[in-house]
């Protein structure tokens, strides 16, 4: 397996993370044509209930776009090595609450689109895995504080 | 609750905190966590150099007051 060296795998995932809040920006402005091609693929017409699926997207792309603020501010903190502290136990938790909001965004999406049902549970599962996540660091940063108090 | 009672070992002996990290070998930072009462554990060996540099006994330096 290809591993690449920690310095230049950061400065991977936070230009990752950029190019993501690049592209989800983007995908504001052309949302509603996304919309429509989309259902033109599915032979569906554009009726009322078109508005509500433009809500529902704008608001998955607004919660995309905070949980990637806070994985880019996360990833600067682990490029100045400050890994094991209680703000990145709190970034961690606003990322995986991040995943749960947008699983209960998808859910409601999942009523127009069946297809939404499944990454509603995508998402969940991401959110729990990251609850975990922010549980061995909060662990991590405890042994940490407990380590750089014994003299 | 363990209390530290270095800086009384230290104005018995005379001794400042600058020499006493120079003796002991440990940084001016952790020793000042050690006299602040802020340190959550202290290592053998540390305890043995703080006790041979203010040549004294380790309840001099440890001491046990109930909370």
């Amino acid at each position: 397996m290809l591993k690449i060296p920690n310095k230049i795998s950061i400065w991977l995932s936070i230009i990752l993370s950029v190019l993501f809040f690049v592209v989800l920006v983007a995908s504001c402005f052309y949302m509603p044509l996304l919309i429509y091609v989309y259902m033109s693929l599915k032979g569906a017409t554009v009726t009322d209930s078109t508005t509500e699926i433009t809500i529902i997207a704008y608001a998955i792309v607004g919660v995309m776009a905070i949980a990637d603020i806070l994985l880019f501010i996360l990833l600067q903190r682990v490029r100045k090595s400050l890994v094991f502290t209680n703000i990145s136990v709190a970034l961690i938790r606003g990322i995986s609450w991040c995943a749960v909001i947008l699983g209960a965004l998808f859910f409601v999406l999942g009523f127009y689109f069946l297809i939404a049902f499944a990454i509603t549970f995508a998402c969940v599962f991401l959110g729990i895995c990251l609850r975990v996540t922010k549980n061995v660091i909060e662990e991590a940063t405890a042994i940490k504080a407990e380590n750089d108090f014994t003299i | 609750m363990i209390v530290i009672n270095l800086d009384v070992m230290m104005a018995k002996r005379k001794m400042s905190l600058n020499e006493l990290s120079e003796k002991v070998g440990i940084t001016l930072a952790n020793l000042s966590i050690l006299k602040n009462n802020k340190a959550k554990a202290i290592r053998f060996s540390t305890l043995d150099a703080i006790c041979q540099a203010l040549d004294c006994k380790v309840e001099d330096i440890l001491e046990y007051r109930k909370e």
